[in-house]
């Protein structure tokens, strides 16, 4: 039983990490990097404790609008990318440091600090219904790309935009539409992560959150099941880290035990790079997309 | 299409341009590089917007905003380059922008029953489960079609789709397009560069010069000497002559080479032959048969797995390309926007990419390193605009970006790069594909000159026209192997296409 009750405490950190990989993949499918993953997530956390401190103490509602701000700044990075052509890695990391920056000086300013009372009520094995939210959503995103006229025509605009404008497909409105719900996602995690996990928002609750979970879409090699325990795998770890630091393992020191995760997202990166096309990145992955 | 204008900034690649299609013709758009053939195609399939002038569908007057509109209207376009999609199967390609379904999810079998008829009605014959990078140029031109006919296409627009054929395929294209046309619904528009091919599959042949249409006539009241007078305006040479030269040195020694390709097979399993100065050495074969891997050996884009390659005696094998390009050897890819240039780049930067870094393109400058960091910026201006003239590039501007080349002008810009540099061995890779006779005659001339002065030269073409005619010695390959080397003279082209298919 006391294993039961681990496993299940490590795998209620899952949401957040799921979530966000599966907001940035969705967006990388479509040709479009996400690099905001991080600051969408602080932002997303704000959102949602700023939505439970005023629009009533609803946790479903505040995770929604955590949701919907995402969103938000998703259409914000598809605009600035898809209509306006910047690079898209200076607007991800421009966007990055505006929305952590915007979610900390908004907390400070806006909110007293405020404690979420309410808990998630469902649960099945002790784990809340967001957790099976995200177990559906890997899903559901999985049939999508592989059995649907959407999701071919995601794939096709992210391998191969060209190919897919002459087959009829208005490209910009897929990249658009797939960033901005992928930062829906995003926010999403974030809200999680502050309104049920943290149960508050701390300045820089996020810690590296958002990368690894950037790294995980390199680590999963672009499919959704390989994003899918890839995330599986890094809750993991990050449990087995917070865990050895509460045992007080002596034997290790306290410093290694807390880069644990970090060196598993260098492994992913370094493994992912130097494969390159070969591990599956989408062909036309940050190429901007012109008809004339 | 009435009055079609499109201007690009600094040219106009369509001038009031009228062009009218009949239902269940043939008909064939002719005219030199940088005509506006394909600008004319891509305006009728939505991807660029006119400037002026109207389009008409059944007497309807239409507005094609986008591909969107074209294909709801039944126009399908297979363009000169193809716009497949890597890592889907040749059914999802097929399927795309029109994909069948049950409830919310494809219909994969239905597709399959449905595209097995096209192909059966049509006699066009694809593994719908393959990946299209692993088909050859004439099964990636197969499914294109289909996709085009699934899509509903009662217009089908082909933009030099046999450029990339070998005889036989040719054959089989153009059969399955006089199938197609017959049945009397669907129209094909056909660009071409070859003459004999227009005149034999067209009904009427418009003719368009420097964006304006020269004259639009019944295929049966021409000769290929006409058409090629209206193209270009002068009357063109076809054949030119072969002088005996001298044959120099060995410049180039092939030994039992063998390479891999990406898929890690061997396809090329024990090659050898030379090369002298003052001679052109064609190498016939099917593509797929060893030639590719055998060039990039050659080139150094490519490690050979045993063997040796020697360049003036000197063991050069697997050595950089840097190294090589140092020892005098030049190259014309065939994969022009991939290996030819850089197509963001301008083509005045194209035209000395490589040497740019070196006298009298670049200088020392004050400081006092060996490196030379600072380009001459009036030297190589002057320098790519002769070039530019020389080899006749239509282009407004030596700064436009070399990707916005019409396809045969690009072509011209890489062999005016690589001529220009004066390499001692010059391997071309199809040079001619995709030219207009007037620049196919230029650039034949072009490798003749070299040749006579003494330089080697590797001919790589599934043109066999153009390997007969060119070259002293024959290598053929099949399988990756020679299976012979033949004196040209002393050979028939049916000759060579029963070898190189190997049914010698
Ligand atoms: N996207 C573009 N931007 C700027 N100029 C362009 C563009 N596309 C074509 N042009 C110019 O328009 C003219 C016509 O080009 P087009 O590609 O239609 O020629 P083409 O007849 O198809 O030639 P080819 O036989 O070489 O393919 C050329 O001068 C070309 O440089
Ligand atoms: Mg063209």
């Amino acid at each position: 039983m006391r294993v039961m009750q681990q496993i299940s405490s490590i795998l209620s950190f899952f949401p957040v990490i799921g979530l966000a990989a599966l907001g940035g993949f969705l967006s990388q499918k479509s040709g479009v990097w996400n690099l905001s993953l991080e600051g969408i997530m602080a932002f997303g956390a704000f959102s949602g404790v700023f939505a439970y401190h005023y629009f009533g103490g609803s946790i479903w509602v505040s995770l929604l609008f955590g949701f919907l701000m995402g969103f938000v700044i998703g259409m914000l990075l598809s605009a600035l990318t898809i209509r306006l052509s910047l690079d898209q890695v200076v607007v991800g990391f421009g966007l990055w440091f505006l929305t952590e920056g915007l979610a900390g000086f908004l907390y400070n300013t806006l909110l007293p600090s405020v404690k979420v009372k309410e808990t998630m009520g469902f649960r099945i094995f002790s784990l809340d219904s967001v957790f099976y939210l995200t177990l559906l959503s890997f899903g559901l995103i999985h049939v999508v790309m592989k059995n649907t006229k959407q999701g071919l025509t995601v794939v096709a605009v992210g391998e191969n935009p060209r190919a897919a404008d002459v087959a009829g497909i208005d490209v910009s409105k897929v990249r658009w539409i797939c960033t901005s719900l992928g930062s829906g996602f995003v926010g999403l995690a974030g809200a999680y992560l502050s309104l049920v996990i943290l149960q508050g928002f701390t300045y820089n609750l996020v810690a590296g959150y958002g990368w690894t979970a950037f790294a995980l879409i390199l680590f999963g090699r672009w499919k959704t099941s390989g994003v899918f325990w890839g995330s599986l795998f890094f809750t993991f770890l990050i449990g087995a880290q917070t865990r050895l630091q509460v045992a007080g393992f002596t034997f290790i020191p306290p410093e290694f035990v807390v880069i644990i995760p970090h060196l598993g997202v260098i492994v992913a990166l370094a493994t992912a790079g130097a494969m390159g096309k070969k591990a599956g990145m989408p062909s036309a992955l940050g190429v901007h997309y012109d008809r004339e | 299409m009435r009055g079609i204008t499109k201007r690009f900034p600094e040219v106009v690649a369509n001038d009031h341009v009228d062009f009218d299609l009949r239902r269940g013709e043939i008909h064939s758009i002719l005219g030199e590089n940088g005509a506006g053939k394909t600008t004319l195609m891509n305006i009728l399939y939505g991807l660029y917007r006119l400037d002026e002038g109207e389009i008409r569908v059944n007497g309807q007057r239409v507005s094609i905003g986008a591909p969107k509109d074209a294909i709801d209207l039944g126009i399908g376009m297979i363009h000169q380059s193809f716009t497949l999609v890597a890592g889907l199967t040749v059914l999802d390609n097929i399927i795309l922008g029109r994909e069948p379904t049950r409830g919310p999810f494809l219909d994969r079998e239905r597709a399959d029953r449905e595209i097995i008829e096209l192909g059966e009605r049509f006699k066009l014959k694809v593994d719908l489960e393959a990946r299209p990078e692993r088909l050859s140029a004439s099964g990636k031109q197969k499914v294109e079609i289909l996709k085009a006919l699934y899509q509903g296409a009662k217009v089908l627009i082909m933009d030099e789709p046999t450029s990339v054929l070998l005889p036989q395929e040719k054959e089989e294209l153009m059969r399955a397009l006089k199938e197609i046309a017959g049945e009397g619904f669907i129209s094909v528009i056909f660009i071409t560069h070859k003459l004999p091919e227009a005149l034999e599959i067209s009904d009427r042949i418009t003719i368009l010069r420097r964006g304006r249409v020269v004259d639009t006539i019944n295929a049966g009241d021409v000769d290929v000497k006409d058409l090629a007078r209206m193209m270009v305006g002068r009357d063109v040479l076809f054949d030119i002559e072969r002088a005996e030269s001298e044959k120099g040195e060995r410049f180039l020694e092939v030994e039992g080479l063998e390479a891999f390709d990406d898929t890690g097979v061997r396809t090329l399993k024990g090659v050898s032959f030379e090369v002298r100065g003052g001679e052109i050495l064609g190498i016939a074969g099917v593509s797929g048969n060893g030639q590719e891997e055998l060039i990039d050996v050659i080139v150094g884009l490519r490690k050979a797995s045993a063997g040796k390659v020697f360049i003036n005696g000197g063991d050069a094998t697997n050595l950089s390309p840097q190294d090589l390009r140092a020892l005098g050897v030049g190259y014309i890819p065939e994969d022009r926007m991939g290996r030819g240039v850089m197509p963001e780049l301008s083509i005045k930067e194209n035209l000395i990419l490589g040497t740019h870094s070196q006298k009298p393109f670049a200088n020392r400058g004050p400081l006092p390193f060996e490196n030379m960091w600072f380009t001459d910026q009036n030297h190589v201006y002057e320098y790519a605009k002769r070039l530019v003239e020389e080899y006749n590039i239509d282009t407004p501007s030596i700064e436009k970006p070399a990707g916005k080349l019409s396809g045969g002008n690009l072509q011209k810009l890489i062999l005016a790069r690589e001529f220009s540099r004066d390499p001692q061995l010059l391997i071309a890779d199809k040079p001619t594909s995709g030219l207009d006779i007037g620049s196919q005659e230029f650039i034949r001339r072009k490798l003749r000159g070299k040749r006579d002065e003494g330089k080697a030269i590797l001919l790589i073409s599934e043109d066999l026209d153009e390997v007969l005619g060119m070259s002293d010695r024959i290598v053929i390959m099949y399988e990756g192997r020679v299976v012979n080397v033949v004196q040209a003279e002393r050979i028939s082209k049916e000759e060579i296409g029963e070898m190189i298919t190997g049914l010698r």
